[in-house]
């Protein structure tokens, strides 16, 4: 129990408590056949026969056409830099409940293949950050199947 | 939009929204919305037939919060549900509510939104909307600043100046609503001087997290014709979103908001929003968002939205007044965020609202709701019976 008065002087009163909350998630067969390709540095998407779309990461159908995917699709192993934010302002990563450091770059990508998608930028200098920048996944020594398997993107070696 | 019957607001209410009410719990932090609703009403609680209750409730951690605040709303007994949509939950509290009475399921809806964001860590809940088994990984708030950096590439230094003198224009507004939690007075130099969040958006150009409720009351035609208060016609709305679905790849895609506008205006004859719509409060999460919105919403494909803030026209007395409550940069408890635009709309209509009140007329007015998945909720009020 922690007190403070108001302006006027008057008591407080407060309770103070962390609350945690532990989970398990089901993978499913289609993110659960994504994530173990992590484990070979593979990024898998998945096709609409309908409207062509390859969505990624994938899932199990077309939001769009509400059809069944038609066909797994191996994605490149690079991506184009669409936009971006350098952040300055700490968030907390509520997977493990820690404060991600400052600054940390999103970077909004798309693939050869047209799927859009959005993860960490490894560079956080705006001014070398650039919209049409190739830019290649770096990978964790350990992987387990996790997201934090794929730590990022880097701007590839022009 | 077909409706079964009208549906009037017969009355709004809203706490003085601030960056700390330790003095009250979430509880009696809706209960002042609620007596205030009442007062403006002259309803008495009993008369309510139904009760639809809205915030996020991972931002507190506390769930079901509807169980708990019976004894603010008078709830106990009585027909509702809980609505928690994200940033739009406010303005969905009030298409749910405006669906209840249309429907003739009820006569007199209770509407509130609420958030008390001191308690709890909002980010925490934000990212917790996405998939646990990719996407929340790598999500992580409601910081960005890509609007400002596509609009500079666009638009260059100007749209800098505009986005920061609609951050002042914000300020000068809630200046004059005693109820806006910063009533700041700040200069277009002091936006620009404000730390990088994300470049270009400043901690200036940036919502707050507030603590605050508004609530509002819904009758049926019928019954409004019984109640004293002043009425506002609901006449339209409509909700667009993309969910977890949208293309980073085509950031065009994300236009819900002129999607949401083109259906409005079409299904209401509106052919010159700025003529025909007397007063806009607009979600504006910040004031980049809002520079390229208003852009959006009003179909000005070149820019031209930016010559219009630099020459005053959104103005309380401009040609096109938006957010006179200073908007959601002024004032965000979330929760409650998108339901002040509709309230505050609305009093506008009434000619209620005090020192911040448009000097002139107002037979229609807009207000937009706007959520973390490109979701935009659209209300169209007016001073007249809707012809349906
Ligand atoms: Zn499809």
């Amino acid at each position: 129990m922690a007190t403070k008065t108001d302006k006027e002087g008057r008591e407080l009163v407060e309770i103070r408590y962390e609350m945690g909350i532990p989970g398990t998630f089901a993978k499913g067969p289609i993110m659960g056949y994504f994530l173990e390709k992590l484990k070979e540095k593979e990024l898998w998407g998945t096709r609409c026969g309908k409207c062509n779309n390859v969505i990624f990461p994938p899932r199990v159908l077309c939001p769009k056409c509400m059809v069944d995917m038609a066909e797994w699709v191996k994605m490149e192993d690079f991506a184009h830099i669409v936009t971006f934010d350098v952040v300055h302002f700490p968030t907390i990563n509520p997977l493990t409940g820690e404060m991600r450091p400052v600054p940390y770059t999103s970077l909004f990508m798309v693939f050869p293949n047209g799927a859009g998608f959005f993860h960490f930028g490894i560079e956080h200098d705006p001014e070398k950050i650039k919209p049409g920048k190739k830019v290649v996944p770096v990978w964790a020594d350990k992987r387990e199947g996790r997201p934090a398997d794929l730590l990022g993107w880097v701007l590839a070696e022009e | 939009m077909k409706k079964t019957r009208n549906v009037a607001i017969a009355g709004v209410g809203q706490t003085k929204h601030r960056g700390h009410r330790e003095d009250v719990n979430l509880a009696e932090l809706v209960s002042e919305a609620v007596e205030e609703v009442l007062a403006d009403s002259m309803v008495d609680l009993s008369d309510i037939d139904a009760i639809v209750h809205g915030n996020m409730e991972l931002f507190e951690g506390v769930h079901q919060p509807d169980m708990w605040h019976v004894i603010a709303d008078g709830g106990y007994g009585k027909a509702g549900y809980r609505i928690t949509t994200g940033g739009t939950t406010g303005t969905t509290l009030v298409s749910a509510a405006d669906h209840l009475v249309a429907s003739g399921m009820h006569d007199l809806v209770l509407a509130i939104g609420f958030e008390k964001q001191e308690e709890g860590m909002t980010t925490t809940g934000i990212t917790n909307m996405s998939c646990p088994l990719w996407d929340r990984e790598v999500q992580t708030g409601a910081i960005t600043g890509t609007t400002g950096v596509i609009m500079m590439n666009k638009f260059g230094q100007k749209a800098e100046e505009a986005a920061a003198e609609l951050r002042v224009l914000m300020a000068t507004n809630a200046r004059k609503n005693f109820k806006a939690h910063l009533r700041l007075d700040i200069t277009r130099k002091d936006v620009l001087d404000s730390r990088v969040l994300a470049w270009p958006l400043r901690l200036l150009h940036m919502c707050p997290e507030s603590n605050g409720a508004c609530a509002m009351l819904f009758a049926s035609e019928e019954m409004a014709k019984k109640l004293p208060q002043k009425k506002v016609w609901m006449h339209d709305h409509v909700t667009i979103h993309r969910q977890e679905f949208f293309d980073f790849a085509h950031l065009e895609d994300l236009n819900t908001h002129g999607e949401a506008a083109r259906i409005i205006y079409t299904r209401n004859g509106i052919v010159n929003p700025i003529k025909q719509i007397g007063v806009f409060e607009m979600y504006d999460p910040s004031s980049w968002w809002a520079l390229d919105w208003l852009g959006k919403f009003l179909f000005m494909e070149n820019g031209e939205q930016i010559d219009m803030v630099l020459n005053g026209d959104f103005a309380i007395d401009g040609k096109f007044p938006v957010n006179p409550s200073g908007g959601v940069v002024s004032t965000n408890p979330i929760g409650a965020t998108a339901i002040i635009r509709v309230a505050e709309a609305a009093l506008q209509i009434r000619g209620d609202a005090d020192d911040h009140q448009v000097p002139r007329d107002i037979n229609l007015a807009l207000a937009s709701g706007f959520g973390g998945t490109f979701w935009t909720v659209l209300h169209l009020l007016g001073k007249d019976k809707p012809n349906h």
